[in-house]
């Protein structure tokens, strides 16, 4: 069962497969649960989040494209947008975002542990956000792990829209060219 | 045909694009540039790609101990679950409808609130309606791409409105009841990213259990759960 590819395990989970659904769930939870407590930082709406985001997929599976992405950024972009959605629900205040929680993600060394063959993708991907400039890396990861738009971002650090803007366009430019180069390595 | 300043213009735009936070005009004028500039378009797969790898940094955790069975348990009984609740609401609101007819929870609500049960109800009673209800419209990734409205009277009837943003296209409308029978219910068509339909139901919208539209070309789904 642990052998079967996640686009296999996927479409076992959208048959109602108890043992399919079982392993399915198996692999993924970690990571999505992971990810929705990065962003909500509560154990309880985490769980909620990814048992959401488990359903969400169950019924969106026989729909799902591989040709669009793999199955685990897939469930990582809904648990993404469901925890964002909570967080917004929860906290209405611009301003209200987690810097110490988000620096933690980039300043000690990355847990690639039981991610398999994604553990060096992610050491390079934690070099490459570590090698970007501090206002940059800021502007990235509020925007992608507190869902501020470019406007939030601005009111959040105090700068103008049009350089908030800039700074998360050439953050992420900086970042896909970072990636490719260490991939070339 | 487009220009390089426009192309300028519009790629501060993609990262939010990319990121799901770009809204309003600003997403509507990012998409028509798309679709008529095929650059900015490989822009924005590589952007989104970005937002993709960076979901990996977040640290795997282990999840409270019964999730897997709750997780499985959910999608077991997701109809149950969901109808049950649907029905203490269903029951809820008659009873706050009753209520507020018989004057029992006047000093309970506050004034707007008051007001607002009453303009309802008045609405309800022109054409001996029972209920409105409206519900989220999903895609794949749980983010809102509209809504749907419903009605239950005579004849009952679903309003189904979709945001700008949405890809141009045909979308098949498919209703599926709570016993599970699913048919065909029309299509939308949509046209500089918004579209509307609406339609009698020929069933009870508490009967109605989901409301799918499904991209005729490539297949995407958005779902609106009744129950």
């Amino acid at each position: 069962m642990w052998k079967l590819s996640d686009e296999s395990l996927l479409a076992g989970f959208a048959s109602k497969d108890p043992e399919v659904t079982a392993a399915f769930v198996r692999r993924f939870q970690g990571r999505v649960f992971g990810l929705a407590l990065t962003i909500v930082k509560d154990d309880a709406v985490a769980e909620e989040i990814a048992q959401e985001t488990m359903a969400r997929a169950w019924e969106h599976a026989g729909a799902y494209d591989a040709r669009k992405g793999r199955v685990d950024t897939w469930l990582l972009t809904i648990a993404r947008n469901l925890s964002i959605d909570a967080r917004r629900v929860r906290s209405r205040e611009v301003t209200d975002y987690d810097d110490e929680a988000m620096l933690r993600l980039v300043s000690s060394e990355p847990d690639p542990e039981g991610r398999g063959v994604l553990a060096d993708e992610i050491r390079r991907l934690h070099k490459a956000i570590v090698g970007l400039s501090e206002e940059q890396r800021r502007a990235l990861l509020l925007a992608t792990f507190q869902g501020l738009s470019g406007k939030e971002v601005s009111e959040a650090e105090g700068i103008p829209l049009g350089t908030a803007k800039t700074r998360l366009h050439a953050a992420m430019l900086n970042l896909r060219a970072a990636l490719e180069v260490s991939r070339d390595q | 045909m487009t220009s390089n300043s426009a192309c300028a213009d519009i790629r501060l735009l993609l990262p939010e694009l990319a990121l799901g936070t770009l809204t309003g005009q600003d997403r509507g004028r990012a998409l028509e540039h798309l679709s008529g500039c095929l650059d900015c378009r490989h822009q924005l797969q590589s952007l989104s790609e970005v937002v993709d790898d960076m979901l990996m940094l977040a640290p795997s955790a282990e999840p409270p101990v019964g999730f897997e069975s709750r997780v499985i348990e959910r999608i077991g009984v997701t109809q149950r679950t969901r109808l049950r609740g649907s029905r203490w609401v269903t029951v809820a609101a008659v009873a706050l409808v009753a209520a507020l007819i018989g004057g029992a929870a006047v000093y309970v609500v506050g004034t707007a609130d008051r007001e607002l049960a009453g303009s309802y109800r008045r609405t309800l009673a022109v054409a001996n309606g029972e209920y409105f209800a409206a519900r989220s419209l999903e895609n794949g990734e749980g983010s809102t791409a509209g809504h749907v409205f419903g009605y239950q009277g005579s004849p009952s009837w679903v309003f189904c409105v979709v945001r700008a943003g949405m890809e141009k296209g045909t979308y098949d409308i498919e209703i599926t009841a709570v016993g599970g029978d699913t048919w065909s219910a029309g299509e939308m068509q949509v046209e500089e990213g918004k579209g509307t339909w609406a339609q009698p139901l020929g069933v009870n919208l508490h009967d109605v259990l989901r409301l799918r539209l499904i991209d005729r070309s490539t297949g995407e789904i958005l779902i609106a759960t009744w129950q």
